[in-house]
């Protein structure tokens, strides 16, 4: 690995794509090759979309690297493989084409990578072949005779071994190589991708393979077959996968309570610090109550996020993520959806943005349609503060049949978005018909341990993404509400509360009739306004609308007894509901619409999901009212 | 017989007429590979584990099912580098 420091900000003159099959360690090799040096450029939960980094070759020279999403072919069928065969092939309007590309290969399953050699080959894209995991081949004491390959191919080949800190050092040294960089690319032809085609590429596969002598068989994974004998048994595999969700959640929320309340010690000394140093006024209020909050509503999430991220990185790294999927593939299946829908909807427990970016890996696009309308009900970490603040103000601390009945609500919260999410999906299947099959055919790659380095990078590009693109648009929501609740300000004299004179007061009290049916105050409306930045703003916002509709001693009142005493039983539970189902989050939606592409689907999702929150909140407050008599 | 209905662990080969989706073809589904079912669902519908040469994928039963496969007398693995 290279030690040098790289300057990311000036992109080298020299483009080099990496390509491969899925599961050939492609990116392990670009995590050795460019370091922590990378950018990523968007969001994404499994398979990211375009990562770039920069690398130094032998004599020091810089060269921009892509890793591109992995691909079995050129003929993409999902989203994800589209970018990886339009950029390859120079065919991407929004990525230049690479002067050079890296075919990356399992050296134990050199086969299909050499199919896609053949069909690159074909086309006429400038490549040097690596085969990649080297390390394997080593060790069954075997020798690939990469010159023989070479002089058969044609292409430049060369050994590597993603997961060792030399194992880049060959490419390193052959991107030296003045002339693979000036290779011209010729005139886009026709792509060939029938059957016959690949026929074809196999049969050139096999040549290759038998000219270098190696068409002889190679040792089998064995120790993978026998873990699957046990994890992928149909009773066995069941029990460790739910043993194995029931401690990751356990984790999420028990090792995050510990860096969650010092977040919010921080957020709490940097507030007082402020306080103390400021003025009373306007810019001190905008301070505190806006950007403070704002920022520390944010930050507090994050611990849970990146442990949610930690396990599904190990998970994934491992190899277990797509025997899960596997498992769980029969009860997708009964309600429409692939086995594969199961990272996203996992990954929709933390924030359904990362839920909805992994999305994409899915090929089907009904499938995909489905399982982006209901990432949103699962139960995301941002419903927590709001599912904690009502359920400290309105469920009493009983213990019921040896269970603390807060526990059971909370519980039967997350099972309720999940009970509804099936139930949509199953009556979407109805509605729709099961006309058009959805596929699988996922690969089980082998078991490996996963590396602590590649664990950490994956989990500092989600980290700064969410900060960069969530964080900011809360942000900015959380001043913007702050506005909204300041100004106008009140003339003096007038009677009601400031925030009462105020636009968002305003707003809350126009459409307080509309949600009066459903037992929500004009309060409420106001605090779901800003809630649309992101669901744990609510809690924030009815902070403020409180704390500011309060006055003298009142103000700094725990919120919970504030409404606990302002709000019904009813309330309170109708409010709750809401929160299971409601589109309370315009990140979402934006991801939505850059997902789907078009905004038909945010708007219909929001719609639907709304018209949702809205049933269910009535018919809640309803039963409320008169069951209990509150 | 088609791989769905193929006994479990036992080599078999793709039959060289067998029409199945490009998709397979891609994954290495190629005629005359060797295949085997490793793992079958207790459900009807549920996913079969399959290997073909080195590789293993999760199969729906009407994927497997589009595979055309005669039985191998090859040793397991006895395939060129898959």
């Amino acid at each position: 690995m290279s030690t040098t420091t790289v300057d990311i900000s000036g992109l080298a003159q020299r483009r080099l794509a990496l390509l491969g099959n899925p599961n050939c360690g492609k990116t392990a090799l670009f995590n050795r090759l460019t370091g922590s040096q990378q950018k990523v450029a968007n969001y994404a939960g499994v398979t990211v979309e375009l990562k770039r980094g920069l690398m130094k070759t032998t004599a020091g020279r810089s060269v921009t690297v892509i890793d591109l999403p992995g691909t079995y072919s050129l003929n993409a069928s999902s989203q994800d493989e589209a970018v990886a065969c339009a950029v390859v092939l120079g065919q991407s309007l929004r990525e230049k084409a690479p002067d050079l590309t890296a075919v990356v290969l399992d050296a134990t399953r050199l086969r299909r990578g050499l199919r896609l050699v053949a069909a690159l080959k074909r086309q006429g894209v400038p490549m040097v072949v690596v085969l990649n995991m080297m390390d394997r081949v080593r060790a069954q004491g075997r020798d690939l005779g990469v010159a023989r390959l070479q002089a058969a191919m044609g292409v430049p080949v060369v050994e590597a071994t993603g997961i060792s800190a030399q194992g880049g050092d060959a490419l390193r040294h052959l991107l030296d190589r003045d002339d693979l960089w000036h290779q011209a690319r010729p005139e886009p032809t026709a792509l060939h991708l029938d059957a016959d085609a690949l026929r074809t590429d196999d049969a050139q596969a096999q040549a290759w393979l038998q000219a270098a002598g190696l068409d002889q068989p190679m040792q089998a994974h064995e120790w993978s077959r026998r873990i699957d004998g046990w994890l992928l048994q149909p009773v066995i595999g069941v029990l460790v996968l739910l043993v194995l969700l029931f401690l990751v959640f356990q984790a999420v929320f028990a090792w995050a309570k510990w860096p969650m309340g010092l977040i919010q010690v921080a957020t709490a000394w940097v507030s007082e610090g402020v306080n103390t140093v400021l003025p009373v006024g306007l810019l001190k209020s905008l301070l505190i109550d806006g950007v403070i909050a704002g920022v520390g509503g944010v930050l507090v999430f994050l611990p849970q996020i990146l442990i949610l991220f930690f396990f599904i990185l190990v998970l994934e790294e491992s190899g277990y993520l797509p025997r899960a999927a596997l498992l769980l593939d029969r009860l997708m299946g009964s309600i429409g959806l692939s086995g594969r829908a199961f990272i996203p909807l996992l990954s929709s427990f933390a924030c359904a943005i990362p839920g909805i970016m992994a999305a994409r890996t899915i090929s089907d696009r009904r499938t995909k349609w489905v399982t982006v309308l209901i990432a949103p009900l699962m139960t995301c970490s941002a419903r927590l503060p709001v599912y904690t603040l009502l359920i400290s103000a309105f469920i009493p601390a009983k213990t019921v049949a040896g269970m603390s009945l807060p526990g059971l609500v909370l519980f039967g919260l997350y099972v309720m978005g999940i009970l509804s999410a099936i139930a949509v999906a199953w009556v979407l299947k109805l509605w729709r018909g099961a006309s058009e099959p959805v596929q699988l055919m996922m690969e089980l790659p082998d078991y490996h341990w996963p590396r602590a380095k590649d664990v950490a990078i994956g989990l500092w590009q989600r980290a700064s993404i969410f900060l960069r693109n969530v964080g900011g648009i809360i942000l900015a929501l959380t001043v913007i509400l702050w506005f909204l609740s300041t100004f106008p300000q009140a003339p003096a004299g007038f009677a009601g509360s400031p925030i009462e004179y105020s636009f968002a007061g305003r707003i809350g009290q126009g459409l307080a009739g509309f949600f009066a049916p459903i037992g929500f105050n004009w309060q409420i409306v106001v605090a779901l306004i800003p809630g649309l930045a992101a669901r744990e703003v609510m809690v924030a916002a009815l902070g403020t609308v409180y704390a500011l509709s309060q006055t003298g001693d009142a103000v700094g009142t725990a919120l919970a007894p504030m409404i606990a005493a302002d709000w019904s039983l009813a309330t309170g539970l109708s409010l709750l509901i809401w929160f299971v189902f409601a589109p309370q989050c315009l990140a979402t939606l934006a991801v939505v619409r850059k997902e789907m592409g078009g905004w038909a689907m945010p708007v219909g999702m929001a719609a639907f999901l709304f018209s949702l929150a809205y049933g269910a909140s009535w018919v809640t407050y309803r039963l409320a009212l008169n069951l209990g008599g509150f | 017989m088609t791989l769905n209905q193929a006994p479990v662990r036992q080599w078999q080969r793709i039959a060289a007429h067998s029409t199945h989706h490009p998709r397979l073809l891609e994954l290495g589904f190629m005629p005359l590979e060797n295949v085997r079912v490793l793992q079958r669902s207790w459900f009807k519908n549920g996913a079969l584990v399959v290997q073909v040469g080195d590789a293993v994928f999760g199969l729906r039963p009407d994927e497997a099912g589009q595979i055309e496969v005669h039985s191998s007398n090859e040793p397991a693995g006895g395939i060129a580098t898959a």
